[in-house]
């Protein structure tokens, strides 16, 4: 049951919460990520004697200060938009995790304080005190991190909810359980090497762009330097992400099954496929690049042990059946490419290669790439859990027929048998009566006459 | 029903606490944008780097505050949203569309300030440009607080109880009779003109404490010029306030006496800890008072650049003693002598203090602006203290939020067939209500009773084609009432 | 043609600044310290030629400018429009 909802007008409400949220997300991960990074670089350019390191923080710092207030202010849209159209939704979330959010809210504002009035500001006066700003620095990042960690558990909640969504008039506060539920550290760690990866990728394809355009040597060296050093740790970050991923995709499926396959094989998999097909891409060209940059052995080493474990994870993933020839199509296809590529990144020629301006452009779209990637997450979290608001706990006012179906085929059919709903493909409308008739007597199938029908109607008219 | 409780605060204190820190920021962000423009301005046409680079100084210190404000803004939904959720839940869906309109404006000032202070020094070649952008922060602040003050109105002055008939339409998200509700212009203008005036005294004063600190005479005369400039705004805006607050009192009054009976008796939270923090507000304002008539006497002597002639000086002087007068006979004689005394404590005060810095107004810009965030606290603790208190965390004040209908009213699928009945106001109808509410829009019904003729017919006919607008019936109606001299 | 406003030395600060002007002493003492960095901004009022301004940020505060407007003009549609409709 939930409260009466506002109508929204133009489009319904879920389009205008993910415009909110796809407003505030790039700005408040940019600048988390920027301020864990800047303090590094700055303490990095003070052991080196090397003024572009901190040349390099202040302008991330500075760009920050400039995208602070507008992202504050539309962060603030989000709860302003969740409690007007999921009241209930609210209500019994800020209920459970009433403590987390004043607790946030504190670390926001030591955030804001360490990051104005201790980090930016000071920052020519502190030149003399250059270990002391670091640690203002170092400050500014912890709280950064802090906010972000408490959101993380509460979105986490809302995909593996530990504990039962209190109702509104049960005044809870606080829950560990609720807080450190299982999902979360999967998706705190996730969107900080995420965030870290996809930020240094399209700065470093911005950087790219601005190298080109520059006429001044000095500044060229300097773009030119700081292109190479971001897009570096943005590619190198990116190998953390496939085993986070993969312990995510494992709590999931052990704790929020559905959604689990609404990601593979299901509704929401056609989202999760373009981004794994956009990292792909920034594999390819991101990989290409670097390795045709750095001649530095450690690096090139790195990055060759990344994309080895890339192809482990590929590896332990179970077969796709896209080709024709099947599993063992599959797993030739892609080891033929991987090792094509690494043959590719070795041998070619790595002098001057790396200047040309279809690199740049590249990086560029490398950078972007990389910018979608992380926007499609979060929209794939939100369609995997549909029709629910809380998994299993709050189901959305305006849950369709068919959306109920589908969780309830996805919950009754796929666990145990099917891999996943993509196996479901391989029979005809006409098949689905028989099927599920020989599948109901299946021991530990428990299904009733009713659901049963119901099973049957979706199947006959969506597979 | 539990909830959640505060430690060591409780509820009512933490709230108090982000909402009075909140406004402390907020308000000033809002004076500090209209001061920024005006102090561009006037350097734009005098030419005069000072202005402008104190301009750039003062929305550095807003762009900072601004974050903070924000921020502050979301603790206070997320504790009230915990705290008080019944009323949280009911005002924010009373309100919705408000808010959202609001939250939209949040955003356009953040970038607008950013835009304004970051591009400061790369827009010489387009300065009228750059300040029209930071003109712009004016309207959209003023826009931000009409609609926060309707909801902020909404809550001591309900209304006419037709925003019960708004919500028996069911829950869109607006509610046209909440929202323009008795007290909501009075709120409007008192804040307006209090946050300009807190915002350009918190300028002067932050001049103030540089110009202890600076030792060069450039610097001085920097600091000097630039805090008397704001000074100036402030004190203009702060001679509405008197004015305007004793219309708010009026408003009150009539549609929220349990508060305007908290506040002037002194009752309740008003007198938390045993002090009456409402007339400790009118103190501060009356030493405010004396202190800047003080300072404009001296500075009228010196001829300064912006100033206030000391005949007009006098004027405001014997002014507002006629107003404190009024106000004794208002209220009570004892609140005149305090206002009386307070006032010229403050004259001496000031006087001294620009004595005893050889003309500089360091300490009286500090002064007056302590005095003024104490009066902005003062003031907004005041009206929060003043409404009735919530029982069990329902709010209790009129009948709009009756928790039973309420509760049920939103707790309940909508079935327009189970919506709460809810009475309408019961129109008067005859020539008596016909007479008291259409012959009282250009003047009082006391000009009717005196009038002293009898020929009714014409008089009617007359005010008809001044503008009043009568049916052929109500006109008759009238007239034959009026005849008859019935009492009305 | 817009030209740098120099602030004229002789610019009435005797009669218009609010603080007494101290004697010689001390401006030869004045001499001695160094004063902040944006002392010396506080000569000129730098308006400048229009096409000296950097191209990206004039599109920017155009852009967001109107941008504003609009907005401002659509949240007073709204404010009209909510007085006159239920």
């Amino acid at each position: 049951m939930d409260l009466p909802v506002i109508e929204t007008p133009v489009a319904p409400r879920w389009v205008w919460m993910e415009e909110v949220t796809y407003s505030h997300i790039p700005i408040a991960t940019l600048i988390t990520a920027f301020l864990v990074l800047a303090p590094i670089f700055e303490y990095i350019g003070y052991r080196l004697k090397d003024d572009r390191y901190d040349r390099l923080a202040r302008s991330m710092v500075f760009f920050c200060m400039i995208l602070y207030s507008p992202g504050a202010a539309l962060g603030t849209g989000i709860p302003m938009f969740i409690i007007g159209l999921w009241p209930e939704f609210w209500s019994r979330w800020a209920n459970l995790f009433f403590w987390p959010l004043v607790i946030q809210f504190i670390f926001f504002l030591l955030d804001v304080f360490f990051l104005f009035f201790c980090y930016y500001l000071p920052w020519d006066r502190m030149k003399d005190r250059k270990r002391l700003h670091i640690f203002f620095g170092v400050m500014t990042a912890v709280f950064g991190i802090l906010i972000q960690l408490v959101w993380d558990s509460l979105g986490s909640y809302m995909s593996t909810p530990s504990v039962p969504l209190p109702a509104v008039n049960e005044p809870v506060a606080w829950s560990a359980a609720a807080f450190f539920n299982p999902g979360f550290p999967f998706l705190f760690f996730h969107r900080f090497f995420g965030n870290i990866s996809y930020t240094m990728l399209l700065t470093g394809g911005v950087f790219a762009i601005k190298y080109l355009r520059q006429k001044n040597p000095s500044e060229k060296a300097y773009y030119g330097f700081v292109t190479d050093f971001t897009f570096t740790i943005g590619f190198i970050t990116i190998f953390f992400m496939p085993f986070i991923g993969w312990g995510f995709a494992k709590i999931l499926q052990q704790n929020s099954p559905v959604i689990f396959h609404s990601i593979m094989g299901g509704h929401a998999s056609r989202y999760f496929i373009f981004k794994m097909g956009l990292i792909a891409f920034m594999l390819l060209f991101a990989g290409g690049y670097l390795f045709a940059r750095h001649r530095n052995r450690f690096i090139i080493g790195l990055m060759t042990g990344g994309i080895i474990s890339t192809y482990l994870v590929l590896h332990w993933h179970p077969a796709l059946d896209w080709l024709p020839g099947g599993v063992t199509a599959w797993r030739a296809t892609y080891t033929v490419i991987i090792i094509a590529f690494f043959v590719f990144l070795w041998v070619m020629n790595r002098g001057g290669l790396y200047d040309r301006t279809l690199w740049r452009w590249a990086m560029f779209v490398t950078g972007l790439a990389a910018f979608f990637a992380f926007a499609l997450g979060g929209f794939t979290r939100s369609r995997a859990r549909q029709p629910y608001n809380v998994y299993e706990q709050l189901v959305k006012v305006e849950v369709l027929p068919h959306e109920e179906d589908r969780f309830f085929l996805y919950k009754k059919c796929i666990r145990c048998h099917h891999k996943s709903p993509k196996d479901l493909e391989r029979y005809e409308p006409k098949d689905w009566q028989n099927r599920v008739e020989i599948e109901r007597k299946r021991p530990g199938a428990d299904i009733d006459e009713k659901e049963a029908e119901r099973i049957i109607k979706y199947l006959e008219e969506y597979y | 029903m539990d909830h959640i409780e505060f430690p060591v605060l409780g509820a009512k204190w933490a709230i108090g606490s982000i909402a009075l820190f909140h406004t402390a920021v907020a308000s000033l962000a809002i004076g500090l944008a209209f001061f920024v423009t005006v102090a561009q301005i006037v350097g734009y046409i005098r030419k005069e780097r000072k202005y402008d680079l104190l301009a750039k100084k003062i929305q550095l210190i807003h762009v900072c505050i601004y974050n903070i404000g924000t921020i502050n803004a979301i603790g206070l939904v997320f504790l009230l949203s915990g705290l008080f959720p019944q009323f949280w839940s009911q005002i924010f869906v009373q309100f919705y569309w408000s808010l959202i309109v609001e939250e939209f404006l949040f955003f356009l000032l953040a970038a607008t300030l950013t835009f304004h202070y970051f591009f400061w020094d790369h827009l010489w070649g387009h300065k009228k440009l750059h300040i029209f952008l930071g003109a712009l922060l004016t309207p959209l602040f003023f826009l931000q607080f009409y609609i926060i003050n309707g909801i902020a109105g909404f809550m001591l002055t309900p209304g006419f109880g037709e925003a019960e008939a708004s919500l028996s339409t069911g829950v869109l998200g607006w509610d046209r009779f909440g929202f323009y509700n008795p007290s909501f212009m009075m709120l409007n203008f008192h804040r307006v003109f209090a946050n300009v005036a807190y915002g350009s005294f918190c300028a002067a004063g932050l001049c103030g404490i540089f110009l202890y600190f600076a030792k060069r005479e450039k610097i001085k005369a920097f600091y000097e010029d630039g805090g008397l400039l704001a000074f100036q705004i402030a004190f203009a805006a702060f001679l509405s306030l008197p004015l305007v607050g004793y219309f708010y009192a009026h408003i009150l009054k009539y549609n929220a006496n349990e508060a305007y009976v908290n506040l002037m008796w002194g009752r309740g939270d008003i007198t938390a800890g045993g002090v009456d923090w409402w007339w400790l507000k009118h103190i501060c304002v009356a030493a405010m008072l004396g202190i800047c008539l003080a300072f404009f006497r001296k500075m009228s002597k010196k001829q300064t650049v912006f100033t206030i002639p000391s005949i007009m000086v006098y004027s405001i002087a014997i002014f507002y003693l006629m107003f404190y007068v009024a106000m004794g006979m208002v209220m009570t004689w004892a609140f005149f002598w305090f206002m009386l005394l307070f006032c010229l404590g403050g004259a001496l005060l000031g006087g001294h203090l620009i004595r005893y810095h050889q003309g500089s107004g360091r300490g009286v810009y500090l002064l007056v602006a302590i005095l003024s965030f104490a009066t902005v606290m003062l003031g907004g603790y005041s009206r929060e203290a003043a409404r009735p208190r919530f029982e069990d965390r329902i709010a209790h004040y009129d009948k709009v939020f009756i928790p039973e209908y309420r509760q049920r009213y939103l707790m309940v699928d909508i079935d327009p067939q189970d919506l709460p009945v809810v009475t309408a106001l019961v129109e008067e109808t005859g020539p008596e209500s016909l007479i008291r509410e259409r012959c009282v829009g250009c003047h009082t019904l006391d000009r009717v009773k005196k009038y002293p003729l009898d020929n009714w017919t014409v008089v009617v006919r007359q005010m008809e084609a001044y503008g009043l607008k009568l049916t052929n019936q109500e006109s008759r109606q009238i007239i034959d009432h009026l005849k008859s001299q019935s009492p009305y | 043609m817009r030209e740098v406003i120099q602030m004229n030395d002789q610019h009435d600060v005797d009669e218009n600044s609010v603080s007494d002007i101290t004697d010689e002493n001390q401006e030869v003492q004045e001499k001695g310290e160094e004063g902040p960095k944006w002392e010396s901004e506080l000569d000129s009022y730098p308006l400048r030629e229009a096409g000296e301004d950097p191209r990206w940020a004039l599109r920017t505060v155009w852009i967001w400018t109107g941008f504003a407007i609009a907005a401002l003009i659509f949240i007073l549609t709204l404010l009209v429009l909510g007085a006159i409709y239920d």
